[in-house]
C-alpha cells in the first residue's frame, strides 16, 4: 500500500482534521471521494471493455499465429518473432528512419502551432483572426493520398508545376521529392503544414485560459507585447506544452504509414523505409500478424518508456508531468 | 489591448502588426489553396482532370460529379449517417472525458497516478485488427451503428488534454471554498468547473467531432453487410478504390465509374465542407476572461 | 516514487491479463450457428463425417429431391459499392433463392466481401468463425495462403462429381491438375474463356508524321521512339513495375525448358537474376538514358497516373484493358483532338531473334475452397448451387436478365441490353459478374462468332470496333508462343514469406539500374542481383529447385 501522503492537504480539508497523522484505509478513501471515483466509473468500464479486452491479441507476437487456431491455441514460440524481427538488417533502417523522420517533424513541427498561436492572439481584427484560424487547420482535412498527389503534380522535377516555373525564369530545377535529402526536407516541411494548424487549436484554448489580470499587472509594470508574450502568456501555457510535448514524444517510433506512403516513389528510397510501413508490409501484405503484432508491441513499448521517462524529467524540472 | 504609447515604440508595433498579418496571410494562402485545387478539379471535365491541366481555375467547366453525388441515394443516406454517429459519439465522448478528467484533476484523489496511467498506457497499446473485430463479433456490435460510435467514444489524448486544462485554469482556492460551502463534487463541476473551462471543452468537442468525421477504417471493417449505415467517409473510400480499380474491373467485366478522378474530387469537398462550418461556432468560445471575477468568489 | 511505479505497473499488467483473459477465454468458441462444427483437424473432421454418411465409398446421400431439414449456405459476394445496390438483397438474390433454394430446402444467404479489403474481412471472419462456405481468391498465392492457415477443408472429387455432374464436367481437367495442394485436393475453380482486351494503345498519329510503319521488332520500336523525340512529339511512356511480373516474357527463348520456366517464371516474385531479366533491363536502360521513355516513368505507380501522360499527349504509348466504358480515348481526343490510336503489335517488344512469348493465362478465374468447418449437407449444397448456376439458362439469365425487360436478342441472336433500364430487374454495374463469377470469368455463348461479336460489344468503345479485332487478331497470331506458367503442387514457403519484401525490392533495384548510366549497368546489374539473392531470392531459388527436383509441378 503507497504510505505516507502529505499533510498539508489533509490540514486544509477540515473533514480530515480528525485523522492528521493515521494511515488510511482504501475504503475511507472511497468513502470520502465517492463522487469522484464514481464519476470515474464509466469511463474506466468503457476502457477496461473497448481497450484492454482485445490487448489478449498482443499475445500472438510470442506465438505462431495460425487464423483458425486463434490466440490461444496458436503454438508458443517465445520471443522467435523477435529475434527474427530483430536480425533484420531493414528493421535497424527502419528504427533509424523513424526515428530521424518523426524526430526532425517533431522539432520543425512542435513549435510551429505554438507559434501560430500566439501570432494570431496578437491579432486584432476579429474577422481576419477567425478567418485565418478557420484556414490554418484546411490541410488538417486533406487525406494523405489526396496531398501526395498533389505534391508531386507541384514540385514533380520534369513536370511539377513549381518547377516549370522556376525553368521558366531561367533557373536550375530541384528535385523536391526525388533526392533524397531533398525528400527529408520535403517531408518534414509537408508534415508540419499539415499538422500545424489543427495545433493551433489547442493553445488558443489554452491562451484564452491565461488570467486577464496578469497582463493588466504587465501592461502596469510597462512590458511591451512582446515582453507580455514571453512573461505572461508563455508561462500560461507551460503546462499543455510540456503535456503535448510528452505525448508527443511517445509516438517517435510510430507514426502512419500512409504519411510516408503518400510521398515516397522507388527513386529516393534512402529514408523512406519506417517502422509503420514495416507493420504494414507483414500485416497487411504478408499476412504474417504474428510478426505485425511484434512490431506494434515494439513500438508501444519504446513509447511507453519514452512518456514515462520524460514524464519524470518534467516533474524534476518542478512541471505537473502527464500522471 | 495594447495602450497606445507615441513615438517609435507605436511604429514598432504597427510594423510588427503588418509584418504578422503578412506572414499569416502567406501561411494561411497555402492551406487553402489546395483546397481550391480540389475546387477547381470537381468543377471540371475529366479530360483535363487526368491530364493534370487543372490547377486553381475548373477546366471545361461543369457539375456532373455534384449531380451525381447529390442523386445518389446513398450518398446522401451516408451523409445523414454520418451526422447521427458524429453527434452521438461527440456527445459520448464528452461525457465520458469530463466524467474522467475532473476526478483525475484533483491532486488529493488516492489512486489518481494508477487510473491516470491506466487510461494512458491505451494509447500507446493495443491489441490490433482482429481482436478488436473479434470483440466486436462477441458483443454483437458487428454491422450496427455502436460499432462506429462507442470503441473510440473514449479518447486518453483529449483526457489527458481536458485533464491538464482543468488543473492549471481552475484553481483549488475556488474548488475548496466550494467544499468547505458543502457543495457535492457533481455540484461543483456541473456550475463552477463547466462553466469556466468554455475554451477546452469547446476544443475537445471539436477534436471528437472532426476525428469521427473524418475517421472511417473502423467503420471499413465492422460495418460490410448492413450498407444501409455506411458512414460518408466510408462511401468516399469506396468510391475512390472502386474507381482506381477500374482497370481490374474492366478486366473483370464492365468499368463501372467514369469520372472518376472528378468524382473524387466533388466527394472531397462534400465531405469536407460540412465540418468546416463547425469550427467558426467554436471559436466564439475562445474568447478571453472567461476566468475574470471568478476567483474573488 | 520507484516503487509506487513499480505497484503501478505491476497492477495494472495483472488487471489487463485479467480482463483480456476474461474476454479472450471464451472467444475460441465458435458460435453455434447452423451445421457449424467446432474446430477440428480437417482431415479428422472429414474422416469422422465421412464415417457417418457414407456406407461405402462412392455412396453419396441424394437431395435431388431437396435436403430433409433446411440447410443454410453462405456464399460470398465481392461487394464494389455501386450506388443503390446491395449486394446481399435484390432482384437476382431472391431469383436465385426462389429459382434454387426453394427447390431444394436451401437457404442461400449471400455474405458481402470488400472487393479492396477481401483478404482482411476473410481473416477476421475465419478468426470470429463467421466465414462464408466458400473461400475465394483470384490469385493462387493468396489461395495458398489460406490452405496453409487451415481456412479450407480437403475435397473428395467423386462428391462434386456426384452432386455437380455439369460443372464436374467443365471443370474437371482443371481441378485435377491444378486443385490439388501437399497430396490433397483443396482448390475448385470458375472457368476462364479466352480475354484479349488488355491492349497497348499507341498514336498512330505519330507513326504517321514521322513517315514509319508499325514496328516489328524491338530495334525499330527503339527507333520510332527516337524519332518521336526528335520531332519533338513525346516519349514512349513507361510505368512502374509492381506486383506482377510479366516483363520478360519477350526476352526469353524458345522453345521453354520446362524446368527453367519452374524455377523462374513467377507471377508473384521478379526473376531478377535471369538472362530474359538481365535482357529486358539493359533495354530499358538503353531508352532511358536515350530518353526514348518518360524519365520519370517510376512515378507512374497507378492508371490515373500513367493514363494521364497518354492522355495530355506527352507520353505516346499506354497500356490498359479496354471496355465499353473506358474514357481513355475520349480523354485523349478532348487534349489532343487529331490524335488516332491503333493497337501497338506485340511484336514491337522482342528483341531480334526472338519470338512474341507472352503469359497464357491459366484455364481458371476464381479459385475457391470449402470453409474448413463447413458440414457435409452444406457442402454438398454449394455443389449443387455451382450445378445449378452453370445451366446455360440460369447462367444466361443471371447474365442478362429477363428477356424483352433488360435486353433485347438482335437478330443473330446477341443478348443487346436495352440502354437506360431502370426497372425492378435492373442487374449490377458489372452485369452480376459478382455471381457468376463462381463459374466462369465472362459472358459466353456456345457459337465461337456469336462469342466474338459479344466480346466486342463488351470490351470496345463505340466506334472503335477495330481496336478490339486488331487485339484479337494478334492473339490468334501469337497464340502459339503463350504459355502459362508452372503451377507447384506443394506451397513454396519462401514465396509466401518474402513476396512482399522482394516487390518492394524489385522497384527500388530495377528503377536504380534503369536509372544508371550505360557504363555502369553491368556493375550496378550485379550488385542489385545480389542485393535480391540475399534478401531472399536465394531461398525461394533453393526451395524451388528441390520441389522440380521431385517433379511436384506442372
Amino acid at each position: 500500500m503507497i504510505a505516507v501522503r502529505k499533510r498539508t492537504r489533509a490540514v486544509q480539508d477540515g473533514q480530515q482534521m480528525l485523522y492528521v497523522g493515521t494511515r488510511k484505509s482504501f475504503l475511507y478513501y472511497i468513502r470520502k471521494d465517492w463522487q469522484l471515483y464514481f464519476l470515474l466509473l464509466l469511463p474506466l468500464l468503457f476502457t477496461l471493455l473497448f481497450k484492454y479486452g482485445p490487448m489478449l491479441g498482443l499475445v500472438i507476437s510470442f506465438k505462431d499465429y495460425k487464423i483458425i487456431k486463434g490466440f490461444l491455441d496458436s503454438k508458443w514460440v517465445g520471443f522467435d518473432v523477435f529475434k527474427k524481427i530483430f536480425s533484420d538488417k531493414h528493421f535497424w533502417e527502419a528504427c533509424r528512419n523513424t526515428l530521424l523522420l518523426n524526430g526532425l517533424a517533431l522539432v520543425a513541427g512542435f513549435p510551429m502551432p505554438i507559434i501560430l498561436a500566439l501570432l494570431l492572439n496578437e491579432l486584432k481584427g476579429k474577422y481576419f483572426k477567425k478567418i485565418t484560424q478557420t484556414v490554418l487547420y484546411l490541410p488538417h482535412f486533406l487525406s494523405w493520398v489526396v496531398i501526395g498527389a498533389l505534391a508531386y503534380q507541384l514540385f514533380g522535377f520534369a513536370d511539377g508545376a513549381v518547377n516549370n516555373f522556376i525553368a521558366s525564369l531561367g533557373g536550375a530545377r530541384v528535385p523536391f521529392l526525388q533526392e533524397d535529402y531533398h525528400w527529408l526536407v520535403s517531408y518534414v516541411l509537408i508534415n508540419v503544414w499539415q499538422t500545424m494548424g489543427w495545433g493551433t487549436i489547442i493553445y488558443l484554448a489554452a491562451i484564452t485560459g491565461v488570467n486577464p489580470e496578469l497582463y493588466e499587472a504587465a501592461t502596469v509594470d510597462g512590458a511591451g507585447r512582446w515582453a507580455k508574450m514571453k512573461y505572461v502568456t508563455l508561462p500560461g501555457i507551460k503546462s499543455t506544452i510540456v503535456t503535448l510535448l510528452i505525448m508527443q514524444l511517445g509516438r517517435i517510433m510510430g507514426g502512419s504509414f500512409e504519411t510516408v506512403d503518400a510521398l515516397s516513389n522507388v527513386a529516393t528510397t534512402k529514408f523512406t523505409k519506417t517502422i509503420p510501413v514495416l507493420v504494414y508490409r507483414s500485416g497487411i501484405l504478408n499476412a504474417n500478424y504474428s510478426e505485425s503484432t511484434a512490431i506494434g508491441l515494439f513500438q508501444s513499448v519504446i513509447g511507453l518508456i519514452l512518456v514515462l521517462a520524460t514524464d519524470r524529467i518534467a516533474k524534476k524540472m518542478g512541471e505537473e508531468g502527464l500522471i | 489591448m495594447n495602450s497606445v504609447k507615441p513615438g517609435s515604440k507605436s511604429m514598432a508595433n504597427r510594423a510588427a502588426d503588418f509584418f504578422i498579418r503578412f506572414l499569416l496571410f502567406v501561411i494561411a494562402l497555402t492551406c487553402i489553396l489546395p483546397f481550391v485545387h480540389v475546387l477547381a478539379k470537381s468543377l471540371s471535365n475529366e479530360a483535363y482532370v487526368i491530364a493534370q491541366e487543372v490547377y486553381l481555375w475548373p477546366k471545361g467547366l461543369n457539375i456532373e460529379a455534384y449531380k451525381k453525388v447529390f442523386t445518389d441515394q446513398s450518398i446522401i443516406r451516408s451523409f445523414f449517417v454520418t451526422i447521427f454517429v458524429t453527434v452521438t459519439f461527440t456527445l459520448t465522448g464528452m461525457i465520458l472525458t469530463v466524467c474522467a478528467a475532473y476526478p483525475l484533476s484533483r491532486k488529493h484523489l488516492k489512486g489518481r497516478n494508477f487510473f491516470t496511467f491506466l487510461f494512458m498506457f491505451t494509447l500507446y497499446f493495443a491489441g490490433g485488427i482482429i481482436p478488436d473485430y473479434l470483440l466486436m463479433n462477441r458483443l454483437h456490435m458487428l454491422d450496427t451503428i455502436w460499432s462506429i460510435i462507442l470503441p473510440l467514444a473514449f479518447s486518453p489524448y483529449n483526457l489527458l488534454i481536458m485533464k491538464t486544462s482543468f488543473q492549471t485554469s481552475i484553481s483549488d482556492s475556488l474548488i475548496e471554498s466550494a467544499v468547505i460551502d458543502g457543495a457535492s463534487q457533481f455540484r461543483i463541476l456541473r456550475s463552477i468547473v463547466l462553466p469556466l473551462s468554455k475554451p477546452i471543452l469547446a476544443t475537445v468537442t471539436l477534436f471528437y467531432a472532426v476525428g469521427r468525421w473524418n475517421a472511417y477504417q473502423d467503420a471499413l471493417f465492422y460495418i460490410k453487410q448492413n450498407i444501409n449505415i455506411r458512414p460518408l467517409q466510408l462511401k468516399l473510400y469506396y468510391l475512390i478504390a472502386t474507381s482506381t480499380e477500374a482497370v481490374n474491373a474492366a478486366m473483370e467485366g464492365t468499368a463501372q465509374y467514369t469520372n472518376p478522378e472528378v468524382l473524387k474530387a466533388a466527394c472531397i469537398i462534400f465531405t469536407t465542407v460540412p465540418i468546416i462550418c463547425v469550427y467558426p461556432f467554436i471559436q466564439k468560445y475562445f474568447v478571453k476572461g472567461t476566468m475574470v471575477g471568478a476567483v474573488k468568489g | 516514487m520507484k516503487k509506487s511505479l513499480v505497484t503501478l505497473i505491476t497492477l495494472m499488467l495483472a488487471l489487463t491479463l485479467v480482463m483480456s483473459l476474461a474476454i479472450g477465454c471464451k472467444k475460441d468458441e465458435k458460435p453455434a450457428d447452423s451445421g457449424k462444427t467446432t474446430n477440428m483437424e480437417p482431415q479428422e473432421k472429414d474422416k469422422a463425417k465421412d464415417g457417418e454418411e457414407n456406407t461405402k465409398e462412392g455412396s453419396y446421400a441424394d437431395y435431388s429431391g431437396g435436403f430433409p431439414e433446411n440447410v443454410t449456405i453462405q456464399i460470398p459476394v465481392y461487394d464494389r459499392a455501386f450506388e443503390n445496390w446491395d449486394v446481399k438483397d435484390n432482384y437476382y438474390t431472391k431469383w436465385i433463392q426462389s429459382e434454387f433454394g426453394d427447390k431444394y430446402n436451401i437457404t442461400v444467404e449471400f455474405i458481402a466481401i470488400g472487393r479492396s479489403t477481401e483478404v482482411q474481412d476473410y481473416t477476421q471472419m475465419l478468426a470470429a468463425g463467421t466465414a462464408p462456405d466458400i473461400i475465394f481468391h483470384y490469385d493462387m498465392p493468396q489461395a495458398l495462403a489460406y490452405y496453409n492457415e487451415g481456412a479450407t477443408q480437403e475435397l473428395d472429387l467423386k462428391e462434386i462429381e456426384y452432386y455437380a455432374p455439369d460443372y464436374y464436367s467443365k471443370m474437371k481437367s482443371t481441378i485435377e491438375q491444378y486443385g490439388a495442394v501437399d497430396g490433397a485436393y483443396h482448390f475448385f475453380f470458375g472457368e476462364r474463356p479466352e480475354a484479349y482486351n488488355w491492349v497497348t494503345l499507341i498514336r498512330q498519329d505519330w507513326i504517321d508524321a514521322v513517315g514509319k510503319t508499325m514496328p516489328q521488332n524491338l530495334t525499330e520500336f527503339n527507333e520510332l521512339l527516337a524519332a518521336w523525340k526528335e520531332a519533338g512529339l513525346g516519349n514512349g511512356g513507361g510505368n512502374l513495375v509492381m506486383n506482377n511480373f510479366t516483363y520478360d516474357y519477350p526476352f526469353r527463348s524458345w522453345p521453354i525448358d520446362k524446368d527453367e520456366r519452374a524455377l523462374y517464371s513467377d507471377l508473384s516474385v521478379a526473376a531478377f537474376t535471369w538472362q530474359p531479366t538481365y535482357d529486358y533491363l539493359k533495354n530499358l536502360n538503353y531508352q532511358y538514358n536515350h530518353g526514348l521513355i518518360d524519365s520519370e516513368f517510376y512515378l507512374n505507380t497507378d492508371d490515373a497516373t500513367t493514363q494521364s501522360d497518354f492522355v495530355s499527349g506527352s507520353s505516346g504509348v499506354y497500356s490498359c484493358y479496354l471496355s465499353k466504358n473506358s474514357t481513355v480515348i475520349d480523354n485523349l481526343l478532348i487534349n489532343n483532338p487529331d490524335a488516332k490510336v491503333s493497337i501497338l503489335d506485340p511484336k514491337a517488344g522482342v528483341p531480334e531473334g526472338k519470338v512474341p512469348q507472352s503469359r497464357g493465362y491459366w484455364p481458371f478465374g476464381m479459385i475457391m475452397g470449402i470453409n474448413h468447418s463447413t458440414s457435409p449437407e452444406e457442402r454438398a449444397a454449394v455443389w449443387m448451387y455451382l450445378n445449378w448456376m452453370i445451366q446455360p439458362e440460369n447462367l444466361f439469365y443471371l447474365q442478362n436478365g429477363p428477356e424483352g425487360e433488360t435486353y433485347t436478342t438482335s437478330d443473330v441472336g446477341l443478348a443487346v441490353p436495352v440502354p437506360g433500364y431502370t426497372g425492378n430487374a435492373k442487374l449490377s454495374n458489372n452485369m452480376n459478374k459478382d455471381y457468376w463469377c463462381l463459374v466462369v470469368e465472362s459472358a459466353q455463348y456456345e457459337d465461337p462468332q456469336l462469342n466474338y461479336q459479344a466480346n466486342l460489344n463488351n470490351w470496345a468503345p463505340e466506334g472503335y470496333e477495330y481496336l478490339i479485332e486488331d487485339s484479337y487478331n494478334y492473339f490468334n497470331d501469337y497464340r502459339e508462343y503463350m504459355t502459362p506458367d508452372a503451377l507447384f503442387s506443394v506451397v513454396i514457403e519462401s514465396v509466401a514469406n518474402n513476396k512482399a519484401e522482394l516487390n518492394d525490392l524489385w522497384q527500388e533495384l530495377y528503377v536504380k539500374c534503369v536509372m544508371a548510366s550505360e557504363a555502369d549497368f553491368d556493375k550496378v546489374y550485379q550488385e542489385c542481383s545480389q542485393e535480391y539473392l540475399d534478401a531472399g531470392y536465394q531461398d525461394i531459388l533453393d526451395e524451388k529447385k528441390e520441389a522440380i527436383g521431385k517433379g511436384l509441378f506442372n
